[in-house]
């Protein structure tokens, strides 16, 4: 149930943050009319592999909305003090993370099918969905890692695609059950890890 | 009841604080000049940093390893951490809903009413001014009804009559709770107080 309030009370706050939310929305429009356009002239095969790339810059972007932001507005003193375990922390955090990646990617999607008039790309819907959770647990733990950092808005974008390097070959090949095995051995490890990450 | 037990801490190559032994069982006052080591003693106290050596027990519990004593404590801070996007009635139900109330408390409803805050129930945080922010977080201290109380400067950035109605809120919680409180300056209340000069209590 308190997993379940931090989560409602990360979405209040994000939206009522308005501008961000509007350019994230205008970040994946104007990307998707990117990416079908490129499609149109150039090949049909850079479709999915741009429209990965936008997910992840989601990803990025939304990692600077979990534990930066808690840390840039001083809340994060508040929210250590609460009676909660780092376990349940970092799991509503990811939660969190995913709610907005997966939503901004279905929209991304679905633009991407109208402006290319190209319904097939729906077929990756599984491997999204894992793909979105696995890019969850890595923007959290990314944020959490960095928040104390000073260069933190240079050092989260590194930290993502050096975490993402190691499936991109998988993500390609449309592995799901790989990718899922992947995803959940990541966040078990990051769960481990998250406890010394937010106690140092 | 906290016990800070030989507490050492260092910035840099600066000692901050050299040794505090402290147990505090009523109403107790920390006075110190700005950058003494006041926060950071409070923030030690709290859990929230670590020290390079000593350790911290609030009721028993070692505040570095365990986080049960976190129901039993309320801290102030100096610092807002109150969301800004969220009205203060939001703000003061989500923690207390993170401290397994479903409302608030008797005792939130009554400070909310001295510190003047009921009219500003639905505003939001960032629409309030700093001293109303200060008065706010005050209040988010006692959410949980808590037994200890640490309060980072509780004065500062107040009017005078917030300032005699937070001294009056201390004073009469004293009786029940533990409460231990900062100031830069000498403050008119009946309590234990410790001056903290060079990283030693006195």
């Amino acid at each position: 149930m308190k997993a379940y309030y931090l989560i409602l009370k990360d979405l209040k706050v994000e939206s009522r943050r308005g501008f961000e939310i509007i350019s994230l929305f205008l970040f994946v429009l104007v990307a998707s009319f990117l990416i079908s356009q490129s499609s149109y002239f150039m090949s049909r095969k850079i479709t999915i592999p741009a429209f990965w790339l936008t997910i992840i810059f989601v990803s990025v972007f939304v990692s600077t909305t979990t534990f930066v932001r808690e840390i840039d507005s001083k809340t994060i003193f508040g929210l250590k003090l609460l009676p909660i375990s780092p376990l349940l922390m970092f799991i509503s955090k990811t939660a969190f993370t995913y709610i907005l990646v997966i939503s901004q990617g279905f929209f991304g999607m679905l633009f991407l099918a109208l402006f290319s008039s190209n319904w097939k790309i729906f077929s990756i819907t599984p491997l999204f969905i894992v793909f979105s959770f696995y890019l969850s647990s890595v923007s959290s733990f990314s944020s959490a890692l960095v928040m104390y950092s000073e260069g933190r808005s240079f050092l989260i974008p590194m930290l993502i695609f050096i975490f993402v390097a190691p499936i991109i070959l998988t993500v390609l090949k449309s592995d799901v059950f790989t990718l899922l095995l992947e995803s959940i051995v990541l966040f078990l490890t990051f769960i481990a890890l998250f406890e010394f990450v937010i106690e140092i | 009841m906290i016990e800070i037990l030989d507490v050492w801490k260092k910035f840099g190559k600066k000692w901050v604080l050299k040794g505090i032994n402290l147990k505090v069982k009523n109403l107790t006052a920390i006075l110190g000049e700005n950058g003494s080591g006041k926060t950071t003693l409070l923030k030690i106290a709290c859990g929230l940093l670590k020290p390079n050596r000593g350790t911290v027990k609030v009721f028993g519990f070692d505040v570095r390893k365990s986080y049960e004593y976190k129901s039993k404590i309320g801290v102030l801070f100096h610092e807002n951490v109150l969301y800004e996007e969220l009205t203060l009635r939001e703000n003061l139900l989500f923690f207390s809903k993170m401290y397994g109330f479903g409302k608030l408390n008797d005792l939130t409803k009554n400070l909310l009413k001295k510190l003047g805050l009921e009219k500003y129930s639905n505003s939001k945080v960032k629409n309030l001014s700093h001293g109303l922010k200060r008065r706010a977080n005050f209040v988010r201290a006692f959410l949980n009804d808590p037994k200890v109380i640490l309060l980072d400067e509780p004065l500062a950035g107040l009017d005078e009559s917030a300032k005699e109605a937070v001294l009056e809120i201390i004073d009469q919680l004293s009786d029940e709770k533990t409460i231990l409180f900062t100031s830069p300056a000498e403050v008119e209340i009946q309590c234990k107080k410790y001056r903290l000069c060079g990283g030693v209590l006195n």
